[in-house]
């Protein structure tokens, strides 16, 4: 059996990137991709410790995250839609619809 | 260093590097391909740690719905990639990653689990789909009747969302 930690180190090296990629990117799909890596950091723990778990409390939390991330990036999707419609645009720079002018 | 050892750290090495390539690419497009390697790699992570049938939930969900809408959303969306890009990026993600992954790292090398090491999963001998599907709809039924009302909301939310709803209202007004 692996070691839990080697789990969390690369648990944390995912989540770290996808938090990199969430605050340093422009295009909201980029945005969304790195919201989906955060979400796949989360589960690695999550599998990591619920290995032994005779309940199997871990894994079938993590089946909720998965379908939970799966209806955010939808409706994340119909906003984007939207957005373009209207705006032309999924710049998050040229978003600001909303700032006082 | 043991086999199992190895296929780990190929396949974090694999889906670190991909992640890090929807990290520095330019190009949308090969972004949303990395990303289905990065998934890919998890759900061989979720199969070392014994997990199957989260493997291929995270295969049907992850790999055939969420990338397929993705890369809808990217085609649909599609714009010259060098207009999003700045120079300073590259620097400012370095950063980013490495403080985040340097402290979070600090803390873990804080802590210690006092965690048994079994050579074997316990729910084995059941098959972890067939007691999956036990707790789902024994002690867990409310968690799933729940999620299964909040699937349907999301449906036809995102469905009202994206629908000529919204652009009526907009000539109206």
């Amino acid at each position: 059996m692996i070691p839990v930690d080697y789990y969390i180190i690369v648990s944390i090296l995912l989540f770290s990137i996808g938090s990199a990629i969430v605050f340093t990117r422009r295009n909201i799909l980029y945005v969304l991709m790195g919201i989906e890596l955060i979400f796949n950091a989360a589960n690695i723990n999550l599998v990591a410790f619920g290995q032994l778990d005779p309940d199997l409390n871990g894994q079938l939390f993590s089946m909720l995250i998965i379908t939970v991330a799966a209806a955010e990036s939808v409706v994340a999707l119909a906003i984007v839609i939207v957005l373009f419609k209207k705006l032309n645009t999924i710049d998050l720079n040229e978003i600001t619809h909303l700032k006082e002018k | 260093m043991k086999l199992i050892e190895v296929v780990f750290l190929f396949f974090s090495i694999q889906l670190l590097s991909s992640a890090l390539v929807i990290l520095f690419t330019r190009n949308v497009v090969y972004a949303a391909i990395a990303l289905m390697s990065t998934l890919l790699g998890v759900a061989a992570l979720f199969v070392l740690a014994g997990s199957d049938l989260l493997a291929v939930v995270q295969l049907v969900v992850y790999v055939g719905g969420v990338l397929i809408l993705l890369l809808f959303g990217v085609l649909y969306t599609y714009r010259d990639p060098e207009s999003y890009f700045e120079k300073k990026h590259v620097l400012l993600s370095i950063v980013t990653v490495v403080v985040i992954a340097a402290g979070l790292l600090f803390l873990l090398s804080d802590l210690s689990f006092n965690y048994p090491t079994l050579s074997k999963v316990p729910s084995d001998k059941a098959g972890i789909t067939r007691a999956a599907g036990q707790y789902w709809i024994t002690s867990k039924i409310l968690i799933f009747e729940v999620v299964a009302v909040f699937l349907l909301v999301v449906l036809v939310g995102a469905g009202w969302i994206a629908s000529k709803v919204l652009d009526k209202s907009k000539t109206e007004a």
